[in-house]
């Protein structure tokens, strides 16, 4: 009695966890190169309550197998395509395919990124290409992405290579977006503020340059968000029932309990 | 007179098994490739109920012979006015009717059928004979009239119990939880979009390396380690034909026979297998099954079908389950009624009557 309460307990905590999943989908649903998650369960230990008896000619299994509920085992990222949208902001781009951009945190630190919605942000007489929490962009070989006064008409070509016309009218080159991938891309921690850490399970990151790279880089773009809101509330549907029917599980074990409870007058 | 109370509470001891795996069925309604116990109870062995201290005539009718049905491999014995001795795991019991099948090893045993219909005799009852369970040692059986076994023209031992004239007939002695089942019907299947996500639609398992040896499992909610292979959750490496599957990175493909192929080249074949011997599967949590200490898995090759991008939901049928719980909570609350009358009745007798 006292077990079937506590497995139905976990049966609850783990939808809580679901709900909590499915909100975060749904609360960023127009967040810039959002990726959607899953909560992934699994059932717990189980004990037997009748052991094999090794003097046993009956031969026996022990097939009195007791569960005691569910746990996460994991939450999954979804690493899909979010859809490209046309923004005809220069500065704004979208990765189509894998790969993310690297970010420089003011402690010098690096994390990487899908969401490209650019800013400048001035330094005197020169500005430099930042997110729009103000963090470096890297280029190729790891440097910042300066750009000089008086330059225009900023074009980004489809593996990350920026150009612009300066004063004079003649085309410069600025730098190659520093693009990178990993083994196990899923392994990558949620830091917030669109920017993931690398992990022990990401493994560490490759760059790609224009011999190994299948993505394709979209100036005036921003990649959407993956998140499918039919699929979220169909799954905060069925979360929502689950964790209905596991409270009917702690009631019934109550209801159980107070049955013996009456024996005794 | 006590007797009754301990009946009730063996039910209400099974009816307690039957909502822990409920409950633990429901809490598993949303877990990938979950599948469903049942629990199975069976009833004590019978045993012979006596008079005591009464010389009148016997109440049994004069024995009538042994009759023997075949129905291809299952046979079913009947006599009136005698018992046969049964050899159950909880002791022997007493019954004027008699199932079974013939083992591999020659027993007369009863039986179940598994979820593929086959029929099996792994941890039943045997028939006994005077000297022990009944065992045959030619090819055929025959049962006469009275109750004596013949194998390949041989005198094997006679089945029939004749009462003693105080017998008045059998008791049952309650209830048991006798085993508990996994269900493998197939989960819903569902989509994911995600490459990584495959269901099996059909009988099978996909296999996986743990420290402990190999495990089964139903779940395909695969991942890839920082060493490019695939693994469960866990981090337990999923096998192909040739060990671990190494996919490193790129556009992964899946074809229905788990042929798993990276930017188009070939890489492994998923060993996905179908298990003849499910009953001796044993749940062990994280979605694994293994099989039983001392038993083989006897393995055959998978006849389904892999869905890639698709996961296989839980088995689970909230409905039923639910109709369960409440048929499982009425009958707790039967025999606590049972056991309460009996409690009244005793008081009675303590209080009441001897008072002066």
């Amino acid at each position: 009695m006292i077990r079937s309460l506590w497995t139905a307990a976990t049966g609850m905590k783990t939808q809580q966890f679901n709900i909590d999943t499915i909100s975060n989908n749904l609360s960023n649903v127009n967040t810039v190169g959002y990726k959607s998650q899953r909560a992934e369960f699994k059932d717990l230990m189980y004990t037997a309550l009748k052991r094999a008896n090794p003097n046993d000619d009956n031969n026996t299994p022990v097939n009195i197998q007791v569960g005691h509920g569910v746990k996460v085992s994991a939450t999954n990222r979804n690493m899909a395509q979010g859809s490209p949208q046309p923004t005809e902001n220069p500065l704004d781009v979208a990765i189509v395919g894998d790969g993310f951009f690297e970010v420089q945190l003011p402690n010098g630190e690096t994390r990487y990124t899908r969401d490209g919605s650019f800013k400048l942000s001035i330094n005197g007489q020169t500005s430099d290409l930042v997110t729009s929490d103000g963090y470096y962009i890297l280029d190729n070989n790891n440097n910042r992405i300066t750009l000089n006064s008086g330059i225009s008409d900023l074009e980004i070509d489809n593996i990350g290579n920026i150009t612009a016309e300066n004063a004079n009218g003649e085309t410069v080159d600025i730098g190659t977006l520093k693009l990178v991938n990993f083994i196990n891309s899923k392994g990558l921690l949620n830091d917030g503020s669109n920017l993931y850490e690398e992990t022990v399970a990401s493994g560490n990151p490759r760059v790609l340059n224009n011999f190994n790279m299948d993505s394709t880089i979209l100036q005036k773009y921003l990649e959407s968000s993956n998140v499918a809101v039919i699929d979220e509330m169909v799954k905060m549907i069925s979360a929502q029932r689950a964790y209905e029917v596991s409270s009917k599980s702690i009631q019934t074990s109550d209801e159980m309990m107070q049955q013996a409870n009456n024996l005794k007058r | 007179m006590f007797r009754g109370m301990y009946i009730s509470t063996t039910g209400m001891i099974n009816n307690q098994h039957r909502m822990d795996t409920i409950s633990n069925n429901l809490a598993n309604t949303n877990t990938n490739g979950y599948k469903k116990d049942g629990v199975l109870s069976e009833s004590f062995p019978e045993q012979l109920l006596r008079r005591i201290n009464d010389n009148s005539i016997s109440t049994i009718k004069p024995f009538q012979g042994v009759e023997l049905t075949q129905n291809g491999e299952e046979y079913l014995l009947e006599t009136k006015g005698a018992y046969f001795a049964i050899d159950t795991p909880a002791g022997t019991g007493y019954d004027d009717k008699f199932k079974f099948r013939v083992t591999e090893d020659g027993y007369l045993k009863t039986y179940y059928q598994d979820n593929d219909r086959n029929i099996k005799s792994d941890g039943e009852n045997y028939l006994l004979g005077k000297n022990g369970r009944i065992r045959i040692t030619g090819n055929n059986i025959e049962i006469d009239g009275q109750g004596n076994v013949f194998s390949g023209g041989n005198l094997i031992d006679t089945i029939v119990t004749k009462p003693h004239m105080n017998v008045i007939g059998t008791l049952g002695n309650g209830i048991r939880t006798d085993r508990v089942f996994i269900n493998f019907t197939q989960g819903d299947i569902r989509q994911t979009s995600n490459p990584l996500d495959m269901a099996l639609n059909g009988d099978g398992f996909f296999k996986v390396q743990t420290e402990n040896g190999t495990r089964y499992t139903r779940d395909g909610s695969f991942k890839i380690d920082r060493e490019g292979f695939l693994t469960t959750s866990e981090g337990h490496r999923v096998l192909g034909n040739n060990g671990a599957i190494n996919i490193g990175n790129g556009e992964v493909n899946t074809d229905q026979f788990g042929n798993i192929s990276l930017n188009g080249a070939f890489v492994s074949r998923l060993d996905i297998v179908n298990i003849d011997n499910k009953e001796f599967l044993r749940k062990e949590g994280d979605n694994l099954y293994r099989i039983e200490e001392n038993q083989e898995a006897q393995e055959s090759a998978f006849t389904g079908e892999v869905l890639s991008g698709y996961l296989e939901g839980s088995n689970v049928e909230t409905v039923k389950e639910m109709v369960e719980m409440i048929s499982t909570m009425r009958g707790y609350e039967s025999n606590q009624k049972v056991v309460k009358s009996y409690d009244e009745i005793l008081q009675k007798a303590v209080n009441d009557i001897a008072r002066i």
